[in-house]
């Protein structure tokens, strides 16, 4: 499996630009606009459609009707829609009830670490960490404590 | 009338050098306008900026805000810097925090700190350090830094060039929320770019500056529906007419 | 005025004053006319020395850079190296030569070597981390490009070590006049060696108690000092800059009045030299794959012979030592603990000083015109060439412990305060913007803003400020003055005494091991995770 390295904020940014255009975009006329190459724009379509923002066939990417109430909102419930979306994602959700299951519901950095390496075979761990960590912070689902170098449950 | 700039030159002097920069700036900002700054590059952006918030001072001119001269400190003039200028060794509510402290909030301190996390979507970030966080929550600390002493007017100065674009164009649509709230500080914004585009997409009005020495060539009032779409047509004449401005 | 006028005006008048005395025969002293040739034999011998050092440093670092297995040993001992006491192996060193080579020759390889093992592991360690931290891009650009063997070396490895390479050398150089000056009066044994030199001129008179002819010695030294950094350093660091890739546009070239051409060029030729140099070497070694092979077995096998050699020298004097140990030896651990009072309390008054020192010269731009070159040039003075001024003070009119105590702060400041307004100099402008623009003030600034930004450089600055204090305490605690000796009780008192007064060679080993001890001992439970946490924590990107 391949995770998408995409920060919540770009994939936000993603489903305005399509929103601006109408709702349904071409991926590559998307690119061409922004002036970026099409696998620097892909992580964040790979994430979107992950977070079910977006349907895409045939290179179209079209806003799905989360989407569309996510842009209609505030940033306050924008959030919340997140949370949800975030709490639904295969890995994050592994890593939720492996929380739950632990002791004080604090894993080690190395031990979250090895168990993504399982997941997502890659040299580059420590990116994939980071991305999904910046998700489940957005969501307000997992922590990371740097100083002690765990994650934890963040508790409503 | 919230702030005047009045006759502002600057001439900087470096090695014996004399070099111009800014050369008779005249404006006025109003409650809620949200002015872009856009001009060539090395034309004085910046300075004029800085000037205005009290950082720089003018060779000649002055800056009056309500009708008083401008101190750095200012709480009621905020500036929003391009490289986000977080403290490496404080937390994000820390950081936030800090400059409430400078303004004796006391116990205040934390429970501000708190609203503006919320109000720029960063709660669950609070307790992490700057260098953990991507380019885009960065400058929301930023924001919420700024927000946090409630200003009443806010300076920006290319806020946005050092994101990505999509993550720019999701902060610049916050901002825009943030700002179409009413109970939200600021009063007015100025915003420099070097971006029409942003510019257009962004402001009520737009001040073309010229080449160095930067001049005002142009001060106009964008009157587009908001929320913009930057695919409208109408929005592309705008842009036109700007770059047609500049060149 | 630019700084580089300002050293050059000191150059002269300290030349002026020198010339004075040299020429219209104010005093009376034979050796005061053969000052030009001591001069010259000093030089020379940094000059050896430093050569020597640079040829250690890069092969041992590119060694430790491109081999993981070896480098598991080679940091470590590296490491060791760094923090042991040099003064302390001396006499060891001194009876090792004079027995290889016997007469003056042997002397002076010895003093060679004393100058070298001050100059050589910084060093070492500057190849070895400007090679580890070549980008890894640029690694990838060199093999797309297919750049080997020589080529490889020549765009890539080298130039890769330029900066930190210079920067080191400076700071070996500043070291190294130290080590100078001890070195040129050698006791080994009941005997006494004495080189000519500039560092041997100044304790003899120094000694005799003829103290304006010392000054003029001094400023001799001081002059040399200044015009290397002049016509040397200064060139080579703005020439350096050019291979920095890390700050490549944002640094302004180094500071500098003389834009020559020739010297750039003589320097340039230099390195290019030097390259060819080591190209070929390396081509040698690496081409032919039986040389390759051999070489390889002949290292493994003088390493190994070292090290089972070594091992077999430290197992037979250890057991000696501990079955036959000396009275002394059990007031080993009070006198580090006096030693290290003296040191943390020279320390505490350099932190006192320094701080609010930095953060006034880094800010004010017309003081630091002219702090920095006077600053630069009492810098330049190493410690050990005041010392015998100091005692003459202090005999006379106060305790030697207070001159001791002044002698470690002079050894120790100027790391401390260079570091720090370097540090101060780095605090990105934006930031000090909000600070000004929230108006975050006085205490809250200074606890806030100024001092966690100054933290990196502050544990950088201490680090090199003990280093150099523990070489000051071994001169410090135990001086020679017209004929009568003086003494603080420390570990630099029982090292020198067993070197010099009642030879006692176990001594010296257990002196030289218990400071290492403790050194090492400090260093891994203060000042490494203290550096970590600096770099973790409060760097600014
Ligand atoms: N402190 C200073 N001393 C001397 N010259 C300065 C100083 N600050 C700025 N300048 C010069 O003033 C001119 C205008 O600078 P400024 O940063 O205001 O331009 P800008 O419009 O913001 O440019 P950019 O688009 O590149 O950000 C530049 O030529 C710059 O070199
Ligand atoms: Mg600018």
């Amino acid at each position: 499996m391949i995770f998408p390295k995409a920060t919540i904020s770009e994939i936000i940014g993603l489903l305005e630009v399509v929103n601006d255009s109408g709702g349904i975009e071409d991926a590559a006329r998307l690119a061409a606009d922004f002036d970026l190459e099409l696998d620097e724009i892909l992580p964040s379509i790979d994430g979107a459609e992950l977070l079910g923002f977006v349907s895409v066939t045939d290179g179209n990417i079209e806003l799905t009707e989360d989407a569309r109430n996510l842009l209609e909102t505030g940033i306050r419930d924008r959030k919340k829609i997140i949370r949800d979306k975030v709490a639904g994602v295969g890995i994050i959700k592994e890593l939720t009830s492996m929380l739950m299951e632990s002791d004080e519901r604090k894993i080690s950095k190395k031990e979250t670490l090895k168990f993504l390496q399982d997941k997502i075979a890659t040299a580059d761990i420590e990116s994939y960490f980071r991305i999904i960590i910046n998700w489940t912070r957005h969501a307000g689902l997992i922590g990371y404590n740097s100083d002690s170098e765990e994650i934890c449950l963040i508790s409503k | 009338m919230l702030a005047e700039i009045k006759n502002i030159s600057k001439t900087f002097e470096s090695d014996g050098n004399k070099i111009q920069v800014l050369d008779n700036i005249n404006f006025t900002v109003e409650d809620n306008d949200f002015i872009c700054i856009v001009g060539p590059s090395g034309c004085g952006k910046s300075t004029l900026l800085r000037i205005i918030v009290g950082l720089e001072k003018p060779t000649s001119g002055e800056v009056l805000f309500k009708g008083e001269v401008i101190a750095p400190d200012n709480p009621k003039v905020a500036m929003v810097f391009q490289n986000f200028a977080l403290f490496p060794w404080l937390t994000v509510k820390e950081n936030i925090e800090l400059v409430l402290e400078s303004k004796k909030y006391g116990e205040e301190a934390e429970k501000v700190a708190c609203k503006y996390i919320r109000a720029v979507g960063l709660d669950g970030f609070e307790r992490v350090y700057p260098r953990e966080l991507s380019g885009g929550m960065k400058q929301r600390v930023g924001f919420a830094r700024e927000l946090a002493v409630e200003p009443v007017l806010l300076c920006m100065d290319e806020p946005f060039s050092s994101l990505d674009a999509l993550t720019s164009q999701n902060l610049k649509d916050e901002l825009l929320m943030l700002w179409a709230e009413v109970s939200m500080p600021p009063d007015a914004v100025i915003m420099v770019t070097h971006n029409v585009e942003e510019a257009v997409y962004m402001a009520n009005r737009i001040i073309i500056l010229s080449p160095r020495p930067g001049k005002i060539v142009a001060d106009l009032k964008i009157e587009l529906e908001r929320p913009r779409n930057r695919k409208d047509p109408e929005f592309y004449r705008w842009v036109d007419k700007v770059y047609s401005l500049i060149v | 005025m630019k700084k580089g006028h300002f050293i050059l005006l000191i150059i002269l008048f300290l030349i002026s004053v020198t010339s004075a005395f040299y020429f219209f025969d104010i005093i009376d002293f034979p050796d005061l006319k053969l000052l030009p040739y001591y001069a010259g034999s000093s030089l020379l011998r940094m000059g050896f020395a430093y050569f020597f050092a640079l040829c250690f440093a890069l092969s041992y670092g590119y060694f430790a850079a491109t081999n993981t297995n070896a480098r598991k040993i080679m940091m470590p001992v590296l490491d060791i190296l760094q923090s042991v006491p040099i003064l302390g192996f001396f006499p060891a060193a001194v009876l090792f030569f004079i027995g290889l080579i016997p007469g003056r020759t042997g002397v002076e390889f010895a003093a060679v070597f004393l100058i070298f093992t001050s100059m050589a592991w910084n060093m070492a360690f500057g190849v070895y981390e400007s090679l580890t931290a070549i980008p890894k891009e640029l690694v990838e650009a060199a093999d797309s490009f297919g750049l080997h063997g020589w080529q490889r070396l020549e765009s890539l490895t080298l130039p890769a070590c330029v900066p930190k390479l210079v920067y080191n050398s400076i700071v070996s150089w500043s070291v190294g006049w130290f080590f100078l000056v001890a070195s040129e009066i050698i006791s080994a044994g009941s005997d006494t060696y004495k080189l000519p030199g500039i560092g041997s001129f100044l304790i003899d008179t120094t000694y005799s108690g003829k103290i304006a002819l010392m000054l003029v010695g001094l400023s001799v030294l001081v002059i040399i000092i200044l015009l290397l950094e002049l016509f040397i350093w200064k060139p080579m660091q703005s020439w350096a800059d050019k291979y920095n890739y890390e700050y490549a546009g944002e640094k302004k070239p180094g500071e500098f009045i003389f834009n020559m051409r020739i010297i750039k060029y003589v320097f340039r030729s230099i390195f290019e030299l030097f390259s060819k140099i080591m190209v070929s070497l390396y081509i040698i070694f690496h081409k032919h794959k039986l040389v390759k092979k051999s070489l390889k077995f002949l290292g493994y096998l003088i390493l190994i012979s070292a090290l089972l050699y070594i091992a077999y020298i430290f197992i037979v004097s250890v057991s000696k030592m501990f079955l036959n140990l000396p009275d002394d030896a059990y007031s080993i651990p009070l006198a580090i603990a006096y030693s290290f009072l003296r040191l943390s309390v020279a320390y505490v008054i350099c932190i006192l000083w320094t701080i609010p020192a930095a953060v006034y010269i880094a800010r004010n731009k017309k003081a630091s015109s002219y702090l920095m070159p006077v600053m630069e040039v009492a810098a330049s003075i190493p410690a050990i060439a005041l010392f015998p001024a100091m005692v003459v003070i202090f005999i006379r009119y106060g305790s030697l412990d207070i001159a001791a105590i002044i002698l470690i702060l002079l050894g120790m400041q100027w790391y401390l305060l260079f570091n720090l307004i370097a540090g101060v100099k780095s605090i990105p402008k934006d930031v000090e913007n909000v600070a000004a623009s929230f108006g975050i003030k006085r205490k809250l600034y200074w606890k806030k803003v100024l001092l966690p930004s100054m933290f990196p450089s502050f544990v950088t600055g201490s680090i090199t400020a003990w280093g150099g204090g523990w070489n000051t305490l071994i001169v410090a605690e135990y001086i020679v003055f017209k004929g009568q000796e003086y003494h603080l009780f420390g570990i630099g008192y029982l090292l020198d005494k067993a070197t010099f007064q009642t030879p006692d060679s176990s001594m010296v080993m257990l002196s030289v091991l218990g400071m290492a001890v403790t050194i090492i001992f400090l260093n891994r439970l203060i000042w490494q995770p203290m550096y970590r946490k600096a770099l973790a924590k409060y760097k600014f990107d």
